[in-house]
C-alpha cells in the first residue's frame, strides 16, 4: 500500500469508522459516499462497535509478499454486530478447532504487514477471538 | 474537584516463553536463573504486534475504564524505548487509533524504563496548569535482549495507560518526587540492535540508590511515612530488585507482591512500575494509600503518593483486571519466539 493510499483509508482501518444512510438507514464499511439500497448522498459517519462473529474463514499457507513470516495466517469473512460483513485477518488462532461459524470475535489494532525496512508502517483491525 | 486518575488500563500479549526454555538453548540451569531472578516466564508480542498496537490496546481500555470520550482527551504521551519508528511518533497512531485527533497535543518520550511515569508528571501539570481536562500517559515495551545475555530471560512486552484528569478520579495525587543523576548502567546506542549494560553496576549505584532517594524524597516532602503507605509498586527489572528494595526501606512483603507481574510476563520496561501499579488498583479499597516508584536506566526515578477513592468501585465493572491477561497465556518454544522477536533475519 502506498503511502498515500495509506493516509486516506486511515480512518477507516483504525477504528472501524463507516458511514450509515440518514435516508434509509443502511450501514457501510468502509467508508462510503452513495446509498446501494436508496441511491441517497447523505451518508454520515458511522462507528462500529468492533464486536463480531466469524461466518467463514480459510487457512493461508502460500502468503502473498510481505506477509510470509505470519504463515500459516486465518483470513475469514466476519459479521459485525451491526449486520454489516468485512474481509479480515483472525489472529491469535492458537488452535484451529474453535474457527467455527459464530464464533464471537473482536477487532484488535495490529500491524497489517511488515512492510520495508525504509517504508511506512501499516497499521489497522484485524479480528480477535474473545476467548481469553 | 481534585487531582488524580480517573482510569486506566492494560494489555500484555498472550504469547510466553519461560525462563527454562531459555536456559535450555545456553545449557544454562533454568531452575537456578528462575529463582535467581525471580521470574517464571515473560510475555512476548505476536509478529503483528509492537509498542504501538499494544498502547493503542492499552489506552482504549484505560479510555473505557475512565468513561471519557476520546474528544475530551487533550494531551497524549507514549514512554518507551522500543518506539516503531525511529522518527515518527507513535503517540500519534495512539491519538488516531482511538478518535481523540486533531484537537490534542502528542509526543513520544524516552527514559528506559521511567518514561511512561515521566509522562504521567507531564498530563498531571497540564491538567493542573488547567490547561487541558485529561490527558493519557502510556508506558509500552517490546524489550529486546541480546540472545544469550542475562537480559534475555526478562526482556518482556506490555503496556500500561493511565487517564489523568480532576473530575471524579478512582486515586487522588498527593504529589510527587523524582531523583535523577548521569549513571551509565544501560544504554543502546542508535543503530545498535541490542542494548548494553555494565552488568553488577546496574544494582547499588543505579536501581537502589535512585529507588530508595526517591521514595525517601516523596516521604520527606508529604510528611508521610511507609507506615502510611498500604501497598506499593517499584520497577521490576527482575523479581528480585523490588523485593531488595522494600527489604531496605522495611517495607513488610504483603505490601509490595501484588505488583510483581514481572514473575509472569517479565520486565515490561517502560509499563513495569505502571503495570504493577495497575494490579495493586485491581486490588485495592477506597481509602488505601498507594507508593508509585519508577525507575529508568541512565539513571532516575520518579515517586508518586496515591490515595484510592470510592470511585474505584463504582469503575470497576469497566475494567478488564491485569490478571484476565496475565492468565490469558501461550507457551512458545524458543524457535517460534525467535521468529516471534525477529531473531531470525529473512533478508
Ligand atoms: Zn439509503
Amino acid at each position: 500500500m502506498g503511502v498515500a493510499r495509506s493516509w486516506r483509508t486511515q480512518k477507516s482501518r483504525y477504528r472501524l469508522t463507516g458511514s450509515k444512510c440518514t435516508k434509509c438507514g443502511a450501514l457501510y464499511f468502509p467508508i462510503n459516499i452513495v446509498c446501494i439500497k436508496c441511491t441517497s448522498l447523505d451518508l454520515e459517519e458511522f462507528q462500529f462497535s468492533g464486536k463480531a462473529k466469524l461466518i467463514e474463514w480459510t487457512r493461508v499457507d502460500e502468503a502473498a509478499k510481505g506477509f510470509e513470516h505470519l504463515v500459516p495466517y486465518y483470513f475469514g469473512i466476519v459479521e459485525l454486530e451491526e449486520g454489516v460483513r468485512i474481509s479480515t485477518q483472525i489472529v491469535d488462532v492458537v488452535d484451529e478447532n474453535i474457527l467455527q461459524p459464530g464464533l464471537q470475535l473482536q477487532m484488535t489494532f495490529r500491524k497489517l504487514g511488515e512492510g520495508t525496512e525504509e517504508g511506512i508502517i501499516n497499521y489497522g483491525l484485524k479480528a480477535e477471538p474473545v476467548d481469553w | 474537584m481534585s487531582l488524580g486518575i480517573l482510569g486506566y488500563g492494560v494489555y500484555i500479549p498472550r504469547y510466553r516463553i519461560s525462563v527454562h526454555e531459555i536456559a535450555r538453548i545456553w545449557h544454562e540451569d533454568g531452575e537456578s536463573i528462575s529463582k535467581g531472578i525471580n521470574v517464571i516466564e515473560k510475555a512476548v508480542p505476536a509478529m503483528d504486534e509492537d509498542t504501538a498496537t499494544i498502547s493503542v490496546t492499552a489506552v482504549q481500555n484505560a479510555l473505557r475504564h475512565s468513561g471519557l470520550s476520546p474528544s475530551e482527551i487533550g494531551a497524549i504521551y507514549v514512554g518507551s524505548e522500543s518506539h516503531p519508528y525511529a522518527v515518527k511518533p507513535t503517540a500519534v497512531t495512539v491519538a488516531e487509533a482511538i478518535g481523540a485527533t486533531p484537537h490534542l497535543t502528542a509526543a513520544d518520550l524516552e527514559f528506559a524504563c521511567k518514561a511512561g511515569t515521566a509522562g504521567m508528571q507531564m498530563v498531571f501539570g497540564l491538567v493542573a496548569a488547567d490547561e487541558i481536562r485529561a490527558g493519557i500517559a502510556v508506558g509500552t515495551d517490546c524489550a529486546q535482549g541480546r540472545p544469550g545475555d542475562a537480559l534475555e530471560y526478562t526482556a518482556g512486552a506490555g503496556g500500561a495507560a493511565f487517564v489523568i484528569g480532576k473530575n471524579k478520579p478512582i486515586a487522588t495525587l498527593e504529589g510527587m518526587y523524582s531523583y535523577t543523576t548521569d549513571t551509565p548502567d544501560f544504554w543502546r546506542r542508535e543503530g545498535a540492535r541490542y542494548p548494553s549494560h555494565a552488568g553488577r553496576f546496574t544494582g547499588a549505584p543505579s536501581y537502589f540508590r535512585h529507588t530508595l532517594s526517591a521514595t525517601q524524597g516523596l516521604l520527606d516532602k508529604l510528611g508521610l511515612s511507609l507506615n502510611d503507605f498500604d501497598r506499593v509498586s517499584f520497577h521490576q527489572p527482575n523479581g528480585r530488585f523490588p523485593l531488595s528494595a522494600a527489604k531496605a526501606l522495611g517495607i513488610p512483603l504483603e505490601k509490595i507482591q501484588d505488583a510483581l507481574c514481572v514473575r509472569r510476563i517479565g520486565n515490561t520496561y517502560s509499563a513495569s512500575s505502571m503495570m504493577g501499579f495497575a494490579r495493586q488498583l485491581d486490588l485495592a479499597k477506597p481509602g488505601e494509600r498507594i507508593l508509585l516508584v519508577s525507575y529508568g536506566s541512565g539513571a532516575g526515578s520518579d515517586a508518586f503518593s496515591f490515595v484510592v477513592t470510592d470511585e474505584i468501585l463504582e469503575k470497576r465493572e469497566r475494567s478488564i483486571p491485569v490478571d484476565k491477561y496475565m492468565d490469558r497465556r501461550t507457551e512458545l518454544d524458543y524457535a517460534l519466539y525467535a521468529k516471534h522477536r525477529g531473531k531470525i533475519i529473512m533478508k
